[in-house]
């Protein structure tokens, strides 16, 4: 397949408008290509709500919904903060839903959370579903106090297929390093999927900042068994979306330094895959307003991508996942 | 007329509040004719860079007309966080009337030297310290809020706590706020304590006997607060209206009421 730079890309499907956008990372002024078929993005991973340990400059969904539409992104898949903390999941999901609403109708997706360690989840899933209207969930283990091992996760998660929604399982919201000194988010694993997933073919899950708890082999486990789809907002280091897809046979064998210790690439906790992530398992999502959304704009266009792999990046992965 | 001491706008990440925005506080001090109110940030306890919550809530007080005169601003200020003293003298500048610190919350101890430091610069300002004993109740905390827990090997902090401070600056103005598991402390330290310097507010639970807390302390020691919006709003005003002529004297009740609290902050 013919590659194309992101020079060329840029000028001849976004448009030099998006050019000087993304290269300047300047979102002072509203795209405007005057090209109808030039491509858009759909986010799947924006937070609406307070984030309790500093303030965020696009908090709230008029102002993250204005500064996503800057960035030519037409559809967000929105969880809230408080989903993370507060124990009255359905009044959370409750204001999610209100809060999306606040903006301009669709743009928002609101997923709602469960939170598998309190009583009476399936109530609270089944009006994500019902009530709510929700297209699917998001957890957060690590600070919802449950792991994928909880007996009640199989039957969760075959709850969550049986109602045609996507699962969202969130790995990390913050660097360790940058976590408050009382707030400790709890260790977990997702190596559990690779088996549960093998028993729900047609699960529909989907991984956000997951790369801090997958492993090279992990990942390769859930790239091979299951149908398991990944978001970018955590991909780290220059071409990395373009090294997750492109695989690291060339490099496995390289030595790292890391944390102190010489490590060959595949023991690093989130290093690239040692095979290739095919490119229609990735999805574009921003982790805005915690992380800035050009971010992940300039990780699209860093990589040298063909133009099939960055539209099924930026939209037509996250179409499809929604709508089948 | 009445000065609650201890009231809060902002976001507390573990539950949702009510009447959490200066606009209700605003509307139910009209409503129950509180005159004044002793503000400060929920969000910066939970933020490392405490200064940008000082920064909304002093925005906020300023682009509300109605807040004129009637918000007292505190400012949450982390002296474990580097360039505290910057956001100090900021603040003292922009017309924080006080200081609050979250020991437990900013992972610091009482007596560390930077806090003691920074209690000090508070009394060369003329800022009065707020020292909160426990935000809520442990009973019913989130799993990731704070780990001590009443009843348990690691219980709450008491009073006790803060003493060491308070032994170490004994002349700074303090308020201490939301007193819960009790107020024993030992003869010295209870002697410290009923300096004049010092002013407990009527919303912890640990003043459920007030007649007995005046008796032992005098109606100068204690004004009205509400730790609002994370407790309800009357209770602390109760406190001192259930007192019968007996217990208080009319004289003693306006001095909890707002004469008390008039004494620091003019």
């Amino acid at each position: 397949m013919k590659k194309i730079n992101r020079r060329d890309f840029c000028t001849a499907a976004l448009g030099t408008a998006l050019v000087t956008q993304v290269s300047g990372l300047s979102a002072g002024t509203p795209l405007t290509t005057g090209k109808e078929d030039a491509p858009f993005i759909i986010d799947t991973n924006v937070s609406l709500g307070n984030w309790p340990f500093r303030t965020l400059k696009y908090a709230g969904a008029e102002k993250l919904g204005a500064k996503l539409k800057k960035h030519r992104i037409t559809q967000a898949w929105a969880g809230h903060f408080d989903a993370l903390f507060h124990k009255n999941i359905d009044a959370v999901n409750e204001a999610l839903v209100n809060e999306c609403n606040r903006f301009e109708k669709g743009f928002f997706q609101p997923f709602g959370t469960v939170n598998l360690a309190w009583p009476d989840w399936e109530e609270t899933l089944r009006r994500c579903h019902e009530n709510y209207k929700m297209k699917g969930v998001r957890i957060y283990p690590s600070y919802q106090t449950f792991n994928l091992t909880h007996p009640d996760f199989p039957r969760f998660l075959s709850e969550v297929t049986r109602r045609k929604m996507i699962l969202q399982i969130v790995g990390d919201m913050d660097d360790s390093r940058n976590f408050h000194p009382i707030v400790n988010p709890r260790d977990y694993s997702l190596a559990p999927l690779v088996d549960m997933l093998q028993n729900e073919p047609n699960a529909r899950v989907h991984l956000l900042y997951w790369n801090v708890r997958v492993s090279a082999k992990l990942l390769d486990d859930l790239m091979a068994k299951t149908r398991v789809m990944l978001d970018t907002a955590r991909i780290e280091s220059a071409g990395g979306v373009e090294a997750l897809l492109e695989g690291n046979q060339n490099q496995r064998d390289r030595v790292f330094s890391f944390g102190g210790m010489e490590q060959t690439i595949s023991e690093i906790p989130w290093s690239r895959a040692a095979k290739p992530v095919p490119a229609d398992r990735l999805t574009f999502g921003s982790h805005a307003p915690f992380f800035p959304v050009e971010n992940n704009l300039l990780k699209l266009f860093e990589s040298e991508l063909t133009l099939e792999q960055t539209r099924a990046i930026m939209e037509a992965n996250a179409r499809k996942l929604i709508t089948t | 007329m009445w000065i609650d001491i201890n009231a809060y706008t902002g976001h507390w990440p573990y539950k949702e509040l009510q009447h959490n925005t200066l606009e209700a506080l605003l509307k139910r001090m009209d409503r129950f004719a509180v005159d004044k109110s002793v503000v400060a940030s929920l969000n910066g306890i939970h933020y490392k860079n405490t200064q940008t919550a000082n920064d909304s809530l002093l925005g906020e007080i300023r682009q509300h007309r109605l807040s004129k005169d009637r918000i007292i601003p505190f400012a949450v200020i982390n002296p474990s966080y580097p360039g505290w003293e910057l956001d100090l003298k900021k603040c003292a500048e922009a017309g924080f009337r006080g200081v609050r610190i979250y020991p437990q919350y900013h992972d610091y101890l009482p007596e560390d030297p930077a806090c003691l430091e920074l209690v000090k610069k508070c009394k060369e300002l003329g800022m009065i310290v707020g020292l909160t004993i426990r935000m809520v109740d442990s009973r019913q905390r989130s799993w990731l809020d704070l780990p001590q827990v009443a009843g348990t090997a690691m219980g709450e902090w008491t009073l006790k706590n803060f003493m060491p401070l308070i032994r170490a600056v004994p002349d700074a103005p303090y308020f201490i706020l939301n007193i819960a598991n009790g107020l024993v402390v030992d003869a010295a330290d209870s002697d410290l304590l009923k300096k004049e310097n010092i002013l407990f507010d009527t919303s912890g639970r640990s003043l459920s006997f007030m007649p007995d807390l005046i008796s032992q302390y005098g109606a100068g020691k204690f004004a009205f607060g509400t730790h609002s919006p994370i407790l309800d709003y009357l209770t602390g005003m109760l406190r001192i209206e259930s007192l019968r002529s007996g217990e208080a004297s009319e004289h003693d009740k306006e001095r909890m009421r707002s004469g008390n609290a008039l004494r620091f902050l003019s």
